[in-house]
């Protein structure tokens, strides 16, 4: 059988990228995770700058990413291609950039221009500061974690330390009742939704680097509970990868995603579910 | 000094000048946001419907998904003057918003692979069944967990999950949609002769039902605008309904009612035992008739008052064939703000 880094070698599009399924056009975010997967195998390491070379390639002017190179609108991508840049030790004036568009993208209630001032815009609700999927828009759970783990560790303004402050506030009223969190709200129209595997992983990822602390027994319950509902690789890799990060021992939950490999070393021919696979079992991201 | 007179010609004129600026100033007013031109433009074609064909609208009766499936789709199929889908390439798409705890939430996979059944006797050139959860990172894992995948892999007709299908920009048509002109839409949506809309007959928290239009936004990519499709946030989940239909390819409708959902739809509502199975290649029409099946008014459900205000469509003159309207008829818990 092949291995999965092998597989995510030969799924490479010719111009650097990689999609969501084999050879499929690329897109930034699969293109990222794979690279975050492939970062420490040598030899993977031309395959690694082909990749880096074409996430460049697409970075905007503003600093952001669409998702890709034909999306003129940068958006949510623009925090994965920041971390996979983060670990190609070179592209620091992309990576600046990038920092600049993602600490001061506008949402619903505050737009680029006002973030773009010295002084830090006030707003009582938190909402106005946590991160959209796209520009302008409200936030949501994915980005906001998202964001999180892309700026957190860079050398980043004063500014995105608030809205990273708003967003572990936002992790704290937004949690659901069964632990873990939902794409968005806790309840819709008076009712308590459930959790959500894979919001919820990025979230104890993201808390796990800003607040440990403020991570809960019960989150790991909910996390677990939608684990159960939702057998896809993609939320089993990826819970994986958040319990791991959590201490917790999963040698079953390892064994049945082994059992599911395909024999060309892939995860259903899809890089982006492979590459969750790998960051899991090496046990970051 | 004298104080000028106005004659009466002059304030004939007057008055017929100040009741159309203040006609103006009330469409202008009525019609913020959806722009009057836009609106004008929509009525006009609303009311051309009245000169069109009326729409054909079959209904069946299935007490349950245990029937013989294929031979009430057949027969709804050759009532509802459906369009001639030999040698087309098909895109089928059901609901399959998520599965929570075995709920109801989802077309039932029978149905759907009735569907693919009748659509190979029709001759297709090819068919793909597709989705985009709104909710679920990965489609097909409500497609293995609502027993789709076993229909699909028995005719080895392939899945599509329409969330990280290859994208390509779509101009928006109508001006349904604002602030942009482009949607970016999946590859196979747009490569499609036809799309067959396969809804669950479900009450809708948020658009009031969920039928064969509302059905159609499982097609908006969330790897572009998130999840859950958020591109309905902002520019209204009514408007974004009619925009995304009036940007694709010709859909037909086929409407699974077999079970219904009322109440707190589109995930937590109840059960309604409804038997019904609703068809036809204009999907307002159908949606209208499915509505005033579930107990409700077009009027409290915007995205079809839209439609048919707009000409969206023959909401004007609806034929039903088939099983009548008063054997089906139902009166469904509304959702919560309905």
């Amino acid at each position: 059988m092949a291995t999965s880094i092998d597989y995510l070698i030969s799924a490479q599009h010719e111009n650097g990228g990689w999609g969501y399924a084999t050879k499929q056009k690329p897109v930034v975010e699969p293109t990222a995770a794979v690279l975050l997967a492939i970062r420490n195998e040598p030899f993977a390491s031309d395959s690694f700058q082909r990749g880096i070379s074409w996430l460049l390639s697409c970075q905007h002017q503003d600093g952001g990413w669409g998702i890709n190179k034909d999306d003129p609108e940068s958006g949510w991508q623009t925090a994965w291609a920041l971390l996979a840049l983060r670990h190609s030790n070179q592209n620091q004036v992309s990576i600046s950039k990038s920092v600049e568009w993602l600490s001061t993208v506008g949402t619903l209630d505050i737009s680029l221009e006002e973030f773009q001032k010295p002084e830090i815009p006030k707003r009582d609700n938190i909402g106005a500061f946590i991160w959209p999927w796209l520009p302008g828009q409200a936030g949501w759970i994915e980005p906001t974690a998202m964001a999180v783990l892309a700026l957190e560790g860079t050398t980043k303004s004063q500014l995105a330390d608030f809205r990273i402050n708003a967003a572990l506030n936002y992790f704290r009223q937004y949690r659901t009742a069964d632990g873990g969190w939902n794409i968005g709200n806790a309840t819709a129209l008076d009712t308590v939704v459930i959790p959500r595997a894979y919001p919820t992983t990025l979230v104890l990822m993201a808390l796990s680097r800003i607040a440990q602390s403020e991570i809960k027994s019960i989150d790991l319950i909910g996390l677990h509970q939608d684990m159960q509902r939702d057998s896809s690789i993609l939320i089993q890799s990826s819970g994986l990868l958040a319990l791991r990060t959590m201490g917790e021992n999963e040698e079953a939950l390892i064994s049945s995603i082994t059992k599911n490999q395909l024999p060309n070393g892939s995860w259903e021919n899809n890089p982006f579910f492979t590459a969750w696979v790998i960051m899991a079992f090496r046990g970051y991201l | 000094m004298t104080t000028p007179k106005v004659s009466r010609r002059t304030f004939i004129r007057l008055a017929l000048l100040g009741g159309i600026g203040a006609g103006v100033a009330y469409i202008q007013h009525q019609t913020a946001g959806m722009g009057m031109l836009n609106f004008i433009r929509w009525s006009l074609r609303g009311q051309m419907q009245w000169l069109k064909s009326p729409a054909i609208v079959g209904l069946g009766k299935c007490p349950t998904y245990d029937e013989d499936l294929i031979s009430h789709i057949r027969d709804l199929w050759d009532i509802s003057q459906m369009p001639d889908l030999r040698g087309k390439n098909i895109l089928v798409k059901p609901n399959l918003l998520d599965e929570v705890d075995k709920n109801i939430a989802t077309t039932n996979p029978r149905l759907v692979g009735a569907v693919l059944d009748l659509l190979g006797e029709l001759g297709v050139s090819q068919v793909v069944v597709a989705d985009g959860s709104a909710f679920r990172r990965d489609t097909y894992s409500i497609v293995k967990s609502c027993g789709l995948s076993r229909e699909l892999i028995s005719r080895d007709v392939p899945f599509i999950d329409l969330n990280y299908d290859e994208l390509l920009p779509v101009k928006v048509r109508d001006g349904w949609i604002r602030n942009t002109d482009t949607l970016w839409l999946p590859r196979h949506v747009i490569e499609a002769d036809f799309i067959v809309s396969i809804p669950k007959l479900k009450a809708h928290h948020w658009a009031g039902v969920t039928l064969s239009l509302k059905n159609l936004l499982g097609i908006i990519p969330s790897s572009r605008y998130g999840w859950p499709k958020n591109i309905i946030h902002i520019n209204g989940i009514n408007a974004t309904i009619l925009g995304l239909y009036q940007s694709l390819p010709p859909v037909v409708s086929i409407v699974d009612g077999i079970i219904g959902m009322e109440g707190n739809g589109p995930l937590f509502g109840n059960p309604v035992q409804h038997g019904l199975l609703a068809a036809g290649r204009d999907p307002l029409a159908v949606d209208i008739i499915c509505a005033q099946l579930m107990g409700f008014s077009i009027d409290v459900i915007p995205h079809l008052s839209g439609a048919a205000m707009a000409g969206i469509g023959q909401a004007k003159k609806i034929e039903t064939r088939g099983i009548s309207q008063d054997q089906l008829q139902k009166h469904y818990e509304a959702p919560p703000t309905l």
